[in-house]
């Protein structure tokens, strides 16, 4: 008796539960709605990051003169996913010529293993293989590659113990998992890697005691590498335990500063990559009030390069490519600009290109 | 015309690569058409030598030394050399990296892969945070681990005998290389972490640096190996001197924990590092880091307790009687802020907690750790308070969830919603609603201690 009263308990909880994720739903939908009506936030200086992104883009095609400039060559792919998905957010992506960057990324491309390389006659990894097909379908143009080809790349590279590595060193972590699953889940084909393997090697990566994840087993708990599990895990159909996803969005909780800005590990200073990284987790873990949305918003408007255009690490340092995605990616989540490219939580690309398939939550 | 400078700077890579420790792009202001020979600076000092390239030259020289090495025969020694010019400038080259592995891995040689690993010393002290130099450096130590002296190495208490107790000249020699093999393979590794240690002082909190830290460990056997208990034990130490004058560095903390780990985490160690944290926390006010480590530590100590005892069972006997009437008296705040950092390290083998499974003691380190982290919430008058009793109390839930959880329970309702509290817990000083929410949290905190009480 006690026993069916119980069971009765749970289950109008997982109804109030199951009603209560509907609602959050359907508040972001009116949030966006409303958005859209209302525009931008004050103080989004949306015209200076368009100039600055395609500024960008120019200048990198024409002039290479600086060490730095150098030095980010054999990662092409990553930049190029970062500045197009900026002008995807910000209703630009007309201003580049995509035929361009599709005859480049299918160059990118080892004939031989079907794998991809950060840049043109550079080696191939799980990650820039990730980032080109990533790159690809932000481009419309999934159809160019051979998806059995490239998935059969990416099995190869999963250990036995479950984890994916790199051909060339056998180093493993978090993240060659992660973009090994993200890129499958693109090119819908799950199914030809041991998931069930895949989880258990990112549930290795928890720390029981702060219910974040390290880059490997043991290592510090980090936002960003936080991410990475959770996105694999979610790819892979795996759940964290009400009270492990508890205890993770207050580790992810406590990231917010007193600037508002978040930060990946204890007692580390605010940077606007977070304002993606730790954000989404929140967001993935149906979670995202349990900070203060207001003001970490604040934050990533006050990141923005008032000169140059683009976004900032932290209020009053030089704007870059990579904190300019994802400050925009967290302005996106926080429902703060207005913008046709709602981006998915999980795989960071707009819900728009992503195949049918592959669009989760 | 950079081509000349970028041969010298693969020349003295070559011929200094035994004390060279230190690069960097040196500004040279004002000083224009120095000529070649100028770009590349070389120092031989008593602390090692150093190398510096002019800054402004930085990019031509870099795209010279690539031409140089991409129109090169990958087999050569010549282009060899020209791909650590290559790498020294660019360090996340990750197929220049590659090629140097193609290359070690043919020729098979353990003093060339002890070089690359004293290369990659070099590049570490400009580019710490390149993670495709780390990556490199963990292949060639697992080349030279693995591969070379793992091979006829046994441990010291082994296992290896195979019945025969005839010793052979043969066997002898065995001995001696494999002693020879262990020694080289103790100061190898002593020696990874000694430059992550170097990292972690020149740049704070490389989390690169770190998680490779992490990973090294897990080449020691303490429970094999007299030398790699030494050897935990001497991380212990400069762990702990480190953090003691770093108070917000989470990472040495979790490095500590790992350490604890690797040594089984022996009561007795957890216990005195229980200690020291608590002496810090409560000098060094609202530190987030020396919080979440004393929950790291606390964590490891009630996985221990429970191999003997269920830990709830304990929780809820002190919420029922010692807590319950415990009277928040803030001189131990001041008592505890004055007390002695030098906590002695233990490191016997034998386990002083093994033989009683001492329940008792693990009772009075949790009595002493909820009474603090209590007496710390109410205390108003510290420096960041608020940090200092939001931590406090984050502390006696996290004590209170995990008591439950190591003991296969499910975690009560109470100590969930509690949770939920959370929305803008980061309000900041300035917020007016921060007090109020923190006095939420001291109410939820002790209505749980209440409910745990129901339980013994």
């Amino acid at each position: 008796m006690a026993e069916a009263a119980e069971q009765a308990l749970r289950a109008r909880v997982g109804v109030l539960e199951a009603e209560s994720a509907a609602r959050g739903a359907e508040i972001d939908r009116l949030e966006r709605e409303l958005r859209k009506r209302d525009g931008d936030v004050d103080g989004f200086m949306r015209e200076k990051h368009v100039a600055y992104v395609l500024d960008f883009w120019r200048k990198e095609k024409e002039t290479k003169d600086t060490l730095e400039m150098l030095s980010i060559e054999h990662i092409r792919v990553q930049g190029v996913f970062w500045a197009f998905g900026s002008l995807q957010i910000l209703s630009a992506q007309d201003k580049v010529n995509t035929e361009e960057i599709v005859a480049w990324a299918l160059k990118c491309q080892d004939k031989t293993s079907a794998g991809f390389a950060g840049n043109v006659g550079h080696d191939t990894n799980v990650i820039n293989t990730q980032f080109a097909v990533y790159v690809l379908a932000q481009c419309g143009a999934l159809d160019k590659i051979d998806a059995d080809a490239v998935a059969a790349y990416v099995a190869a590279r999963q250990q036995p113990d479950g984890s994916f590595a790199d051909e060339w060193s056998g180093e493993k972590d978090t993240r060659y998992t992660c973009c090994a699953l993200f890129c499958l889940q693109i090119l819908g084909r799950l199914e030809v890697v041991d998931l069930a393997g895949a989880v258990r090697y990112v549930l290795s990566c928890r720390n029981a005691a702060d219910g974040g994840f390290g880059q490997v087993p043991h290592a510090e708990s980090h936002a960003a590498f936080t991410y990475t599990a959770l996105g694999a895990l979610k790819v892979a159909g795996h759940e964290l335990p009400a009270d492990e996803a508890d205890e993770l969005a207050w580790w992810l909780a406590e990231r917010q500063c007193d600037s508002g800005g978040l930060n990946g590990r204890p007692e580390k200073q605010a940077d606007v990559c977070y304002s993606f990284w730790a954000l989404t987790c929140l967001k993935m873990l149906g979670r995202i009030d349990w900070i203060d949305r207001d003001r970490l918003c604040k934050f990533i408007l006050e990141c923005q390069d008032e000169d140059a255009g683009g976004i900032a690490d932290r209020p009053g340092n030089v704007s870059d490519l990579f904190h300019t995605f994802f400050g925009l990616c967290g302005l996106e989540l926080l429902h703060s600009i207005a913008t046709p490219a709602q981006i998915s939580p999980v795989l960071a690309l707009p819900m728009s290109v992503l195949p049918p398939h592959a669009s989760l939550c | 015309m950079m081509e000349t400078a970028a041969r010298e700077l693969a020349h003295v890579l070559r011929s200094q690569q035994t004390t060279l420790d230190e690069f960097g792009l040196v500004a040279l202001a004002g000083e224009e058409d120095l000529g070649e020979a100028k770009k590349v600076f070389f120092t031989d000092g008593d602390g090692g030598s150093k190398l510096g390239v002019d800054l402004g030259s930085g990019a031509a020289l870099y795209r010279a030394a690539r031409t140089l090495y991409e129109t090169g025969n990958k087999e050569e020694e010549s282009t060899q050399d020209m791909a650590k010019v290559v790498l020294l400038l660019s360090a996340d080259y990750e197929t220049v990296w590659n090629v140097r592995k193609m290359y070690l891995g043919k020729r098979n040689n353990v003093e060339e892969l002890l070089d690359e690993i004293r290369f990659t010393d070099l590049v570490l002290s400009k580019h710490y945070k390149s993670a495709p130099t780390w990556v490199h450096r963990h292949w060639a130590l697992q080349q030279i681990l693995g591969q070379h002296l793992n091979k006829e190495q046994g441990h010291d208490e082994g296992e290896d005998n195979i019945g025969s107790k005839r010793q052979s000249l043969d066997d002898r020699n065995r001995d001696e290389r494999t002693k020879e093999n262990r020694l080289q393979r103790d100061t190898i590794l002593q020696h990874e972490l000694e430059i992550c240690q170097r990292v972690a002082a020149s740049y704070y909190r490389c989390y690169n640096a770190w998680s490779y830290r992490a990973e090294i460990l897990g080449y020691f056997d303490a429970h094999n190996s007299m030398e790699d208990r030494k050897a935990l034990h001497h991380e212990r130490l400069r762990l702990r001197s480190w953090f003691v004058r770093h108070v917000s560095d989470h990472s040495a903390m979790n490095q500590m924990l790992c350490v604890l780990r690797a040594l089984g985490n022996p009561p007795d160690a957890l216990e005195a590092e229980i200690t020291l944290a608590s002496r810090l926390a409560v000098r060094y006010p609202g530190h987030e880091a020396l919080w979440r480590y004393k929950r790291g530590l606390v964590y490891s100590l009630l996985q221990r307790c429970s191999e003997e005892s269920a830990p709830i069972h304990i929780v809820a006997h002190l919420c029922s009687g010692p807590l319950a009437s415990l009277e928040l008296d803030l001189s131990l705040v001041d008592s505890m802020a004055e007390a002695d950092l030098n906590i002695e390290l233990t490191q016997s083998n034998h386990d002083p907690w093994a033989d009683s499974g001492d329940c008792a003691r693990f009772a009075q380190i949790l009595q002493d750790e909820l009474t603090l982290a209590l007496v710390c919430a109410s205390d108003h008058t510290c420096a960041r308070s608020e940090e200092q009793r939001r931590c406090a109390l984050g502390y006696v839930m996290h004590v209170l969830r995990s008591s439950f959880r190591v003991s296969g329970r499910a975690i009560p309702s109470y100590l969930a919603t509690w949770l939920r509290r959370l929305p803008h817990a980061r309000a900041g000083p300035l917020n007016p609603a921060n007090d109020s929410l923190l006095a939420a949290w001291a109410e939820a905190v002790s209505a749980s201690l209440e409910h745990i009480a129901q339980l013994s």
